[in-house]
């Protein structure tokens, strides 16, 4: 019955309502009662819920009887909003063969909304426009509707209007759903490909494989076969999510589904990787899709280096249920054992980050953010550079290179002239502007990565009070001037406090790490020189003044367990600081070196 | 009766005569349960001379009650403004040796400034008084009052050595939580003297009190030798004490305890049990010896390391100095000599700085 199904994923602007809108898919479909039901019930990781997005996609399989009297096997997945895990929307687009796009009715078409629509573009797939947040006081449904037409070329007469709060609107969008996407295209009778879209790690079960069947049916029991690490593994269970697993005896082609398959570890299934019969037909393997490179990279080092092997036990933890951040092994002279870290983003590495230092109450020294460099040496070789302390010596550099990313923002046409002054603060390459609609435009800009991974968000949001959005695509590595900008404290050179900068910019960085350091580091016994460096020239020096003194006037009977109490609690404060030389620097001073907020 | 604004002391501000009376009535209740034998006596926390006559006379009796035969100092506290002839010679007659005049400023503005009642007159009058009944004095100063220089200091210091006490208590003004002047400062209208002027006021402060012929023996503390207060000598070098009274605070080797604070509460929980005590911690040898490593650096002679191992049962020499110790004493901000490790002068500014380094559970 492959015409009865439709799969599809819904895609939006971050909090723009997805994952209220499948809950109410969930309840009319009956897949969940109310009694089970709660506010955005498919974001179930702790972070999710805390934090109030979505973090991971998780698919749903629904039964709906339509208006036509049959029943349809709808398959949803519900996929995160924000641009650090736009790699969860293009697994999910896979999937499926249509999108709901939804556009907050109130809001209006936002950075990700263009960008996950031409991600559901790209990837061929049907998409119905979805208007939702209509119930809101401040929402404008015409003028929004003709920003959806202007951007993303949907006609407004097209666009559906719901409110995924009340459920207002919801029965015509399952309707629409049956009417307009596509059943899948697979054969049942075909040999078996199955797609790979995604991934987890279960204590009790081991690896949960999220599974699109193109063509056949996998059964259980099956012997399956995965060209991508060419190994073969017996399926124990096979089934659907409800959310709940739910087990089945097959899923056959068109289906969404899940395997358990007795597999240890996560490394040992690739996302993007096909599904075979071992022992039967083998059909090719089906085209598949990459894995995201970690984008941003920062050191994590334990601030007591007994830690050490209990960070490499989190991380190891962690990256079970989490392909897409990497870890390995860094010494610093400054910080000792440590883990060079990659993630997608920032919001990405401050999860993960949030994670060690809470479930396993780690005390972590971060170094700053970084983006992968590349160093071209004289014998011409090409070499990534994930940390500024890997850099070789000056003398062998022939060109260093930057990863260059276009940027697209969304803005008040009020805005703009804020918005192009920030754009080409940050060396940016204005590119082009589209109208969005009345009273709103759309800037692109190509821009290096690492101007707009730290603080651009934030320096975007004041520059628009709080109406600018923006996306990012890596589009190449690009030679660029830049420098190594090297920092002193007390005379030493502290390698964790190292960065790369562009040479025009370095002057007015090395000042702006000085003074952030002068206020973090607190005054010590005696005076300590801060000195910003850039091949050996000092760019920018300061001192830190010697405290003039630390000392308790009164100290009788009465006061001594208080005292001592207070002076106990302060030298616990101390110890989230590293020593370094003579010197103890606090945990966030290493991250000083983002100092933009001169 | 006031309750100065720089003061977290106990005190009977805003308590009526009854009220007064029935709290020493319970102090004395409580001190005939304590039964201790002490060798020295300090009656301060609340400022004795603010009791009426009657109230200070049955309370320096009560204390004469006890076994006084291995008491050798006994000091009260006394307020400018309610030092008069007649309590001075109750505080004679029942036989304290030792009167701590609390002066704090001998200028106006800054008495007003520090809440403090009386005019600076009242407190030559009371030394001379304290003086002709033959008690040791001592006078209390505070210095780094928002605003006042280091010449001004000079002068109110100066003016207290030319009267001759036996001894003199100089203490850096205090932010202490929860007092009025804290409030102010949180709250910006009270600027705090920078650290500079104090540590310049502290420094000139010794030096000038050691030329004068009173060598500090503890932070804010200076006599003629032979005349320390060896009553507040015994809480820095980890002794035991009985403290009597709402809110005071008890020592007994290792074992800590405060009193209920609140006065009805005490003079309830005494009336029934004979003991207030609310708050209570044992310290294990090692925090023992910690705490009294923290505090013997505040003495100049500095805290004898093999008498804290007798008496606490940890080796500080080998199982503190090496970490905690080691990078003070490379540049010279900490001495030991034999068994003695303290502060040299030069570094006696930062104190807490150097001191803190031996709290803690681990290094
Ligand atoms: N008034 C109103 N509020 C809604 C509606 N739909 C969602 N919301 C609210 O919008 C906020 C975001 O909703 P989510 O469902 O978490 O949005 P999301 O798109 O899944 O967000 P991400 O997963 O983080 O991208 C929540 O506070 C919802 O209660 C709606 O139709 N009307
Ligand atoms: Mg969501």
């Amino acid at each position: 019955m492959i015409d009865k199904i439709r799969n599809f994923c819904i895609i939006a602007h971050i909090d723009h309502g997805k994952s209220t809108l499948a809950d109410r898919l969930m309840e009319l479909t009956g897949t969940v009662t109310a009694r089970e039901m709660h506010a955005q019930l498919l974001d179930d990781m702790d972070l999710e819920r805390e934090r109030g997005i979505t973090i991971k996609a998780k698919a749903v399989a629904m039964t709906y009887r339509a208006k036509d009297g049959q029943d349809y096997n709808l398959n949803l997945i519900d996929t995160p909003g924000h641009v650090d895990f736009s790699y969860e929307v293009e697994k999910s687009l896979q999937a499926c063969e249509g999108a709901l796009l939804l556009v907050d009715a109130a809001q209006g078409v936002e950075a990700q909304t263009v960008a996950n629509a031409h991600l559901a573009e790209a990837a061929k797939l049907e998409i119905i426009g979805v208007m939702n947040k209509v119930d809101l006081p401040t929402a404008r449904p015409d003028a929004i509707a003709m920003e959806i037409e202007n951007t993303v070329c949907i006609p407004a007469e097209e666009i559906l209007h719901c409110s995924a709060k009340s459920g207002f609107g919801v029965v015509d969008l399952l309707e629409a759903i049956v009417a307009r996407i596509p059943a899948p295209r697979g054969n049942v009778n075909k040999p078996l490909q199955g797609l790979i879209f995604d991934s987890y790690f279960d204590d009790y079960r081991g690896v949960i494989i999220y599974c699109r069947i193109v063509n056949g049916v996998l059964k259980k029991r099956q012997r399956i076969f995965m060209p991508g690490t060419e190994t073969a593994y017996e399926v124990i269970e096979v089934g659907v999510m409800t959310p709940r697993m739910s087990p089945r005896d097959s899923l056959s082609a068109g289906q969404v589904g899940y395997i358990v398959a007795n597999i240890k570890r996560l490394e040992d299934v690739v996302i993007g990787d096909t599904i075979l019969d071992e022992k039967g037909e083998r059909a090719p393997a089906l085209p598949g899709f990459a894995m995201p490179k970690p984008m941003v990279f920062c050191g994590l080092f334990p601030t007591s280096a007994g830690d050490f092997e209990d960070l490499r036990k989190a991380l190891d933890k962690l990256k079970l249920n989490d392909s897409s951040f990497s870890y390995e092994p860094e010494t610093s002279d400054a910080l000792g054992f440590g883990f060079r870290c990659g993630f997608l983003g920032l919001l990405h590495m401050n999860i993960v980050q949030e994670r060690l230092e809470r479930e396993d109450d780690m005390d972590l020294v971060q170094t700053a953010p970084t983006v992968v460099y590349q160093v071209r040496t004289r014998d011409n070789t090409l070499k990534e550079i994930r940390s500024p302390s890997e850099l070789p010596d000056g003398s062998t550099i022939l060109e260093l290179l930057e990863p260059i990313v276009k940027l697209s923002i969304l803005v008040p046409t009020n805005a703009i002239g804020a918005v192009m002054k920030l754009g080409t603060e940050r060396r940016g390459r204005y590119l082009t502007t589209d109208i969005v609609g009345n009273d709103r435009q759309m800037i692109v800009f190509e821009m290096p990565l690492s101007e707009i991974i730290f603080d651009f968000h934030d320096k975007l949001k004041s520059a628009t009070r709080g109406y600018g959005t923006m996306d990012y695509e890596f589009i190449e590595y690009r030679v660029a001037p830049l420098v190594p900008l090297r920092i002193l404290v007390n005379g030493a050179e502290v390698d964790a406090l190292c960065t790369i900068v562009h040479r025009d910019d370095a002057e007015r960085r090395g000042r702006a790490v000085i003074q952030k350091l002068r206020k973090e580091i607190p005054r010590h016994m005696f005076q300590i020189p801060l000195q910003a460096a850039i091949y050996g020239k000092i760019v920018a020096r300061e001192n830190i003044s010697a405290m003039a003194k630390n000392v308790t006037a009164k100290c009788y009977g009465g006061d001594i367990t208080r005292k001592r109490k207070l002076l106990e609690k302060q030298k616990a404060g101390k110890k989230r600081m590293k020593m370094v030389g003579n010197v103890e620097i606090p945990q966030k001073a290493f991250l000083a070196v983002l100092g933009s907020d001169e | 009766m006031v309750k100065c604004g720089y003061c977290d002391f106990n005190s009977f501000a805003d308590t009526s005569q009854d009220e007064r009376r029935l709290v020493m009535q319970a102090m004395v209740k409580e001190l005939e349960a304590r039964r201790c034998r002490p060798t020295t006596v300090f009656m301060g926390g609340g400022t004795p001379t603010h009791l009426e006559p009657d109230l200070l006379e049955d309370f320096v009796t009560a204390i004469q009650r006890l076994d006084l035969s291995l008491c050798e100092e006994w000091t009260s506290e006394a307020n400018p403004e309610s030092c008069t002839v007649e309590k001075l010679q109750i505080l004679r007659r029942g036989g304290v040796t030792r009167i701590s005049i609390g002066v704090q400023s001998w200028d106006a503005a800054r008495l007003a400034f520090l809440d403090r009642p009386h005019g600076p007159e009242a407190a030559e009058i009371a030394l001379e008084r304290a003086k002709e009944l033959g008690f040791d004095v001592s006078l209390d100063l505070i210095f780094g009052i928002p605003g006042q220089s280091l010449e001004e200091w000079q002068v109110e210091l100066n003016r207290a050595i030319s009267l001759s006490p036996q001894h003199l208590s100089c203490y850096q003004l205090t932010f202490e939580q929860g007092t009025k002047l804290e409030a102010a400062r949180s709250r910006g209208l009270v600027q705090p003297a920078s650290d500079e002027v104090l540590r310049d006021m502290l420094i000139w402060t010794r030096d000038r009190l050691q030329e004068a012929g009173y060598p500090a023996y503890e932070i804010s503390n200076f006599a003629r030798p032979g005349h320390e207060c060896s009553h507040n000598i015994g809480y820095w070098r980890g002794q035991d004490y009985v403290g009597i009274g709402p809110g005071a605070a008890s020592h007994y080797q290792g074992h800590r305890s405060t009193n209920l604070r609140p006065l009805a509460a005490y003079v309830d929980a005494v009336a029934n049990s004979n003991c207030a005590t609310f708050e209570a911690e044992v310290l294990s040898p090692e925090q023992r010896a910690r705490e009294q490593v923290w505090l013997g650096l505040r003495m100049r002679a500095g805290v004898d390391l093999e008498s804290t191992r007798l008496r606490t049962g940890f080796d500080v020499v080998e199982r503190l100095l090496p970490l905690a110790a080691d990078r003070w004493m490379r540049h010279g901000h900490l001495e030991l000599s034999g068994p003695r490790l303290s502060i040299p002068e030069a570094s006696v500014a930062w104190t807490d700085e150097i001191a803190a380094t031996f709290l803690g559970h681990s290094v």
